[in-house]
């Protein structure tokens, strides 16, 4: 029930006296904002395990930081795992909200991304198991709500590649998406999907043969 | 129809991830095998395509739905995996405590009655020598300084909003008791710290409680001089 510990004043120095809080940090952003007023401020940006420490301290704008950062990218593997747009949204919601209360678990010797990948991945393949029921709808959904960004995108062309996404096995979409619409390397897909490297790349294989595959059965290729 | 170990060529050659032996062997390949030299453009169409495929902006609103849907920061889950060594000394420390005073009191003889109060002991015989009250806001109770055969013990009555740490100091000692004030069916319970190694010479002891590592309350008790 207790913990005792002897000497905490070092802990207290060093949290109290020389790491300024969040509120003195932005006042002084502010003072520098003032006083480097017409000149051409070259502003570091946080690495992302600076932000993740800061987000443990208990800092909510570093968790900010790392929202506007990896927004983009979680929404679209979302959206083309799920090809719709409001599946997506909630998708990347519940990713950035359960990286938050699962931070204190996170392995900083992965990469964050990977991990914030993994858990938009797991949360998409959920979000897929959850449809079955409703019907096999996986190919017809997006078309009921395209959102406005598809219809300037759509091109012939990409319209039969996503069909084709869809017709292969999630588990095979997601390697292909992390590969080609993330970027992520060989190690870092591996960290995202929690599986060897060597199964990362000849899954990878397997997945772009299907992909060329179902293009070639369309006609599209 | 080309065999796995040749498909793995064409497909390592589109990642880049060929050695000079793997590349002078996909060479090989494609010069003998125009089945393979067909495969490897078709692939390396499809993975153009793959890589077109451009990036679309989520909902201006998701970034600020996100952040509206924010828990407040869950602080002792946060550091889990920090405090768990934590934790560990902690528990050597309390375990040291105890065992000290399970010791002194064999080597003193059988005390009347001693009872165990959350990993320290405190003999029954006590003689109030202070008392506060904490109306500090987050915390709030009493914290009373006792005097017993063993030496002085703090009794706490503690409620607080969410748990707070406490850090007891007096001449040169300080104790850390972390998790003060956690609801318990039965309501707070008290408990008793004894104070082992600070002798009384007419010190003050300061009570700093901590939520955060920030203080958000502070209370004095008086232990006057053993005459």
């Amino acid at each position: 029930m207790f913990g005792i510990e002897p000497g905490p004043w070092g802990e207290i120095l060093r949290t109290g006296l020389f790491r300024p809080s969040a509120q003195r940090r932005r006042r002084r952003a502010l003072r520098n904002d003032q006083l480097f007023k017409g000149w051409t401020v070259i502003v570091r940006e946080e690495d992302d395990p600076t932000l993740v420490q800061r987000c443990r301290d208990g800092e909510r704008d570093a968790f900010e930081r790392l929202v506007i950062r990896y927004q983009k990218p979680v929404f679209n593997v979302a959206l083309r795992m799920l090809r719709n747009r409001q599946d997506a949204m909630d998708v990347a919601q519940t990713t950035f909200l359960k990286a938050f209360e699962h931070l204190g678990d996170y392995d900083p010797a992965f990469r964050f991304y990977s991990w914030l990948y993994r858990i938009a991945i797991n949360e998409s393949l959920n979000a897929l198991a959850l449809r079955k029921p409703r019907g096999e709808l996986d190919a017809n959904v997006a078309d009921e709500s395209p959102g406005p960004d598809r219809a300037a995108e759509g091109s012939q062309a990409l319209q039969a590649l996503e069909d084709a996404l869809m017709q292969i096995s999630p588990e095979l979409r997601a390697v292909l998406l992390l590969r080609h619409v993330a970027q992520l390397s060989y190690e870092d897909m591996a960290q995202a999907l929690g599986l060897p490297e060597k199964t990362v790349k000849s899954r990878l294989h397997t997945a772009r043969e299907r992909l060329r595959d179902h293009l070639m059965q369309d006609g599209s290729m | 129809m080309i065999d796995d170990q040749r498909m793995s060529l064409i497909h390592a050659e589109l990642d880049g991830d060929l050695s000079n032996e793997q590349r002078a062997a996909l060479a090989r390949l494609l010069l003998a095998d125009p089945e393979a030299r067909a495969l490897r453009e078709e692939l390396r169409g499809l993975c153009g395509r793959l890589d077109a495929v451009g990036a679309i902006e989520p909902p201006p609103h998701l970034k600020d739905s996100i952040l509206q849907r924010l828990p407040p920061v869950p602080r002792a889950a946060s550091y889990r995996k920090a405090s768990l060594g934590r934790w560990r000394l902690a528990a050597m420390v309390a375990g040291l405590l105890t065992a000290g005073t399970i010791i002194y009191e064999t080597m003193q003889g059988p005390a009347p009655g001693t009872r165990e109060i959350s990993g320290t002991l405190a003999a029954d015989a006590q003689t109030a020598l202070d008392s506060v009250a904490l109306d500090g806001g987050r915390v709030t109770g009493r914290a009373t300084l006792y005097r017993d055969k063993t030496g002085l013990a703090v009794g706490l009555e503690v409620s607080a909003s969410e748990p707070v740490d406490l850090i007891i100091a007096s001449g040169g000692h300080s104790f850390r008791i972390n998790g003060l004030g956690r609801s318990s069916p039965g309501g707070t319970k008290p408990q008793t710290v004894a104070l082992t190694g600070v002798p009384m010479q007419g010190q003050d002891i300061e009570l700093s409680f901590l939520s955060g590592e920030r203080t958000v309350s502070r209370a004095r008790l008086h232990a006057p001089s053993d005459r």
